[in-house]
């Protein structure tokens, strides 16, 4: 119980420090989708329901801030993150460093894609005003947030994997 | 293995589809004003903190592109000023150089000074956060201005205690304007490309010069006549189209708003 409390509380801080203070930081907001690290870092530490159900709170937070239609976010980070769990369990058996890192890209590639979709599908039933087109500007943005996401997940990575010996056991369990 | 994977994702897809579509006002909605009531003090404190960071780092950066900016904001106020006298003889009822609540005041707005709070978590929208909601009487579509009393943008979603401001400087944002020319040239104000404001659907026929200033038309029906938005940069025109665009300058710095005013009416 102390344990989901803490989680909780954890997740919380990190969505509330990337709205209101990461997102003044033009770089970060346009190259860094924060969500999916943190999406990624469950899928390491958890199992699969508990990574399920986190991902969905994750969600509706973050959808409690997001200025297109309420669950775009949630529906689009649910589906990716059974996409890359599925990947992640039955395909990417080996868990190397390289797969995590792909793994990321693929992420932010099918997160991109499915939120556009979201914000289409909400601007035609009538839930929200804007929507998200594919076009050359939105691929080019996706394709930086692939680069820089990454980045920062190898950086996170190596920061909790290599230097605390305590959390190398713990950040990826075993399936 | 498989079967139960299937089982735990359809179960929490359905709930969470539920609660979008079916229980978004009476369960979600609840939580999430309780949520962002507690954060907002927080929000308050942390976001001001990331500017003047920001702000620190941005100062040290470039001294040598400082000191030229700096010759260039010298230059440009002094041609404020002089737009300032012609313009106030000019027109009847507007202030030009206004501080925030001297002309909000002389026009008899009804307003609600807020502060912003953060950004949009989606990274997409050019959109702020505001601490002032429902509880204050904000409602979707209401022009909010800057302190120099620039329009920065304009409401678009309204919780009972934080709003979601949607800046002009966003691709989705349009705003109908006009001209302070002899005829009131009209047209729309819309981003270029996230990073400039450009005034489009002036009719061809129109005359438009540089430096005029441009405002709201008050077509909108809670965005009230005589905001300002810019000035008239460059005009670029093709004598065989039907409109005209002219490039919109501005001295407001979109992506450093910390205080701003939300117009609820007028007196």
């Amino acid at each position: 119980m102390l344990k989901n409390i803490l989680i909780f509380i954890i997740l919380v801080l990190v969505i509330f420090f990337n709205v209101s203070f990461l997102s003044e930081f033009t770089w970060w907001q346009q190259n860094v989708n924060s969500i999916l690290i943190i999406a990624m870092v469950l899928l390491l530490a958890m199992r699969l329901r508990q990574y399920l159900v986190w991902i969905s709170i994750v969600g509706l937070i973050a959808d409690t801030y997001s200025g297109f239609g309420f669950g775009a976010i949630t529906l689009s980070l649910i589906l990716t993150s059974l996409i890359a769990y599925i990947l992640y369990v039955n395909y990417f058996s080996h868990h190397t460093s390289l797969v995590l890192v792909i793994l990321m890209a693929i992420q932010v590639l099918t997160y991109g894609l499915l939120f556009a979709a979201f914000t289409r599908l909400f601007y035609f039933i009538g839930f929200n005003a804007f929507y998200i087109q594919i076009n050359s500007e939105y691929i080019f943005f996706i394709a930086r947030q692939i680069i820089f996401s990454c980045f920062i997940f190898v950086i996170l990575y190596v920061f909790f994997n290599r230097l605390f010996s305590n959390f190398r056991e713990r950040f990826i369990i075993n399936r | 293995m498989k079967r139960r994977l299937y089982i735990i994702t359809g179960v929490i897809l359905a709930v969470v589809t539920l609660l979008i579509f079916f229980g978004y006002g009476t369960i979600v909605k609840p939580f999430g004003d309780l949520f962002t009531l507690i954060l907002r003090p927080l929000q308050g404190k942390s976001f001001p903190a990331a500017q003047a960071i920001n702000d620190y780092l941005a100062r040290h950066d470039k001294v040598n592109d400082l000191v030229a900016e700096n010759e260039n904001i010298k230059n440009d106020l002094e041609k404020l000023r002089i737009e300032n006298s012609r313009l106030r003889s000019e027109i009847k009822d507007l202030n030009i150089i206004r501080d925030e609540q001297e002309f909000l005041d002389n026009q008899g707005y009804t307003y609600v000074t807020a502060r912003a709070i953060g950004r949009t978590s989606d990274n997409i929208l050019e959109e702020i956060i505001i601490n002032v909601g429902k509880k204050e009487g904000v409602s979707d579509g209401l022009a909010v201005v800057s302190k120099q009393g620039y329009l920065i943008g304009k409401v678009v979603e309204t919780r009972e205690t934080i709003s979601k401001v949607l800046l002009i400087t966003d691709s989705r944002s349009e705003i109908a304007a006009e001209v302070q020319n002899e005829t009131g040239a009209p047209g729309l104000i819309v981003s270029h490309l996230g990073l400039s404001l450009i005034m489009d659907l002036i009719p061809q026929n129109e005359i438009i010069q540089s430096d005029q200033m441009i405002i709201t038309s008050g077509l909108e029906s809670n965005i009230p006549k005589g905001l300002v938005i810019g000035r008239i940069g460059s005009v670029a025109q093709n004598p065989g189209d039907i409109f005209k665009q002219a490039a919109v300058i501005t001295d407001l710095d979109y992506r450093r708003i910390d205080i701003v005013s939300v117009i609820i009416g007028q007196k």
